[in-house]
């Protein structure tokens, strides 16, 4: 691991360790705040769903890309499709067993990026609006510190995707 | 986390000097194998993932699935069998799990027939035995999904030494689970044979399930 990876990794811990808002998506900022503008040079890719039966949460992955001179900090998601959206981390305990807990802010450092990916940080999309399934595509709307956002379509997988 | 490294296997004709020892947290064990390295006497293989061979309790339990408020060990007898705990509202490392293990299974071809997947969950408040059994049949025509009273559920973990916890219920009213990452493998006839982890590799699982699929 190079310093510059070590000074990415202290900055996103740090983030974390100020976590205290939960992110908790109101139905109706949905479309508001789509229209709003996202942030110069933070883009999002490799956007996808985990589609699972009935009303369980499923989880949603994707890559945020930061290629601007100034770290941005994901503050809060909303989905036009789904009523509530956490951000969640995956984590091993000391134990070696599997646990996952809310993460209330995460920081995209300057010419970084941060993936969202299964077995880590991950969006819990819960109280689907519709029925989804493999094939159609979703979306979700990402916060930012400073009022930016950014909308990012999710391909809905089926659940046996391997990534 | 692979919990140990075993020294050459030998095989001793009178079969001791083995022990499990487990680390008891909150109640529960977390897994701590300390095998000193053997094989069942005349039915070893020769495996790349940890083998548990005679230090594990059979497969037993009576659970219920959808349509089967009576599943049990003997439903299984003639299938290696690849068990694992979690829980349905886990929209994350579960499917991971799930699918890996899907994967695994489905590339086996024709031998994947004798192999199935047994998905148990440690949520039994929420997860009704056909939401357990759907969810399983979403990632494989081979997985069997079950649960059980929460006391029933408490004496498998125990018995399999496997930790789970539900923690506090959020504002909402939805709670995590923690729970063990072990994947335990049975052969046909129940016996445990195999301890799967995150670090075992899909070319080792997958070489270790031809073994005890050709052995039996």
């Amino acid at each position: 691991m190079n310093s510059h990876h070590l000074v990415r990794r202290l900055l996103v811990g740090f983030a974390l360790l100020g976590a205290t808002i939960p992110l908790t998506a109101a139905s109706s900022s949905a479309s508001s705040a789509a229209a709003a503008t996202a942030p110069a040079g933070v883009h999002a890719s490799d956007g996808w769903v985990r589609w699972l039966p009935g009303t369980i949460p499923s989880a949603g992955y994707l890559m945020v890309s930061n290629e601007s001179d100034k770290d941005v900090v994901l503050i809060g998601v909303t989905s036009p499709d789904y009523a509530m959206v956490h951000l969640h981390q995956s984590y091993t305990t000391p134990d070696g067993n599997s646990a996952m807990r809310m993460v209330g802010a995460l920081r995209i450092p300057a010419h970084g990026h941060v993936v969202l990916a299964p077995g880590g940080y991950h969006l819990m999309l819960m109280r689907a609006r519709k029925a989804l399934k493999p094939g159609d595509t979703t979306s979700v709307v990402l916060r930012f510190e400073g009022g930016a956002t950014l909308s990012v379509p999710l391909a809905v997988k089926p659940a046996d995707y391997n990534g | 986390m692979r919990p140990t490294h075993f020294a050459p296997r030998a095989r001793p004709s009178s079969v001791r000097a083995r022990h499990l020892g487990f680390a008891v947290l909150a109640g529960f064990a977390a897994l701590l194998l300390t095998l000193t390295g053997c094989t069942r006497a005349g039915g070893g293989g020769n495996f790349q993932t940890t083998d548990i061979t005679d230090h594990f309790p059979d497969l037993r339990f009576d659970l219920a699935t959808a349509g089967n408020p009576h599943l049990t060990a003997k439903d299984f007898r003639g299938n290696v069998v690849l068990v694992y705990f979690g829980y349905t509202h886990c929209p994350d490392v579960c499917p991971l799990t799930l699918s890996r293990l899907a994967s695994i299974v489905k590339g086996l071809g024709p031998e994947a027939a004798k192999v199935k997947i047994l998905f148990i969950s440690v949520d039994p408040k929420r997860d009704t035995p056909e939401a357990v059994q759907t969810y399983a049949s979403a990632f494989s025509p081979r997985a069997v999904g079950a649960t059980g009273t929460p006391a029933e559920i408490q004496t498998l973990a125990r018995r399999y030494r496997v930790a789970y916890q539900a923690e506090a219920p959020t504002k909402g009213g939805s709670y995590e689970v923690m729970h063990s990452k072990a994947i335990y493998v049975f052969d046909e006839k129940g016996h445990a044979r195999l301890f799967l982890s995150d670090t075992d590799t899909n070319q080792a699982v997958t070489h270790d399930l031809r073994e005890l699929v050709a052995s039996s």
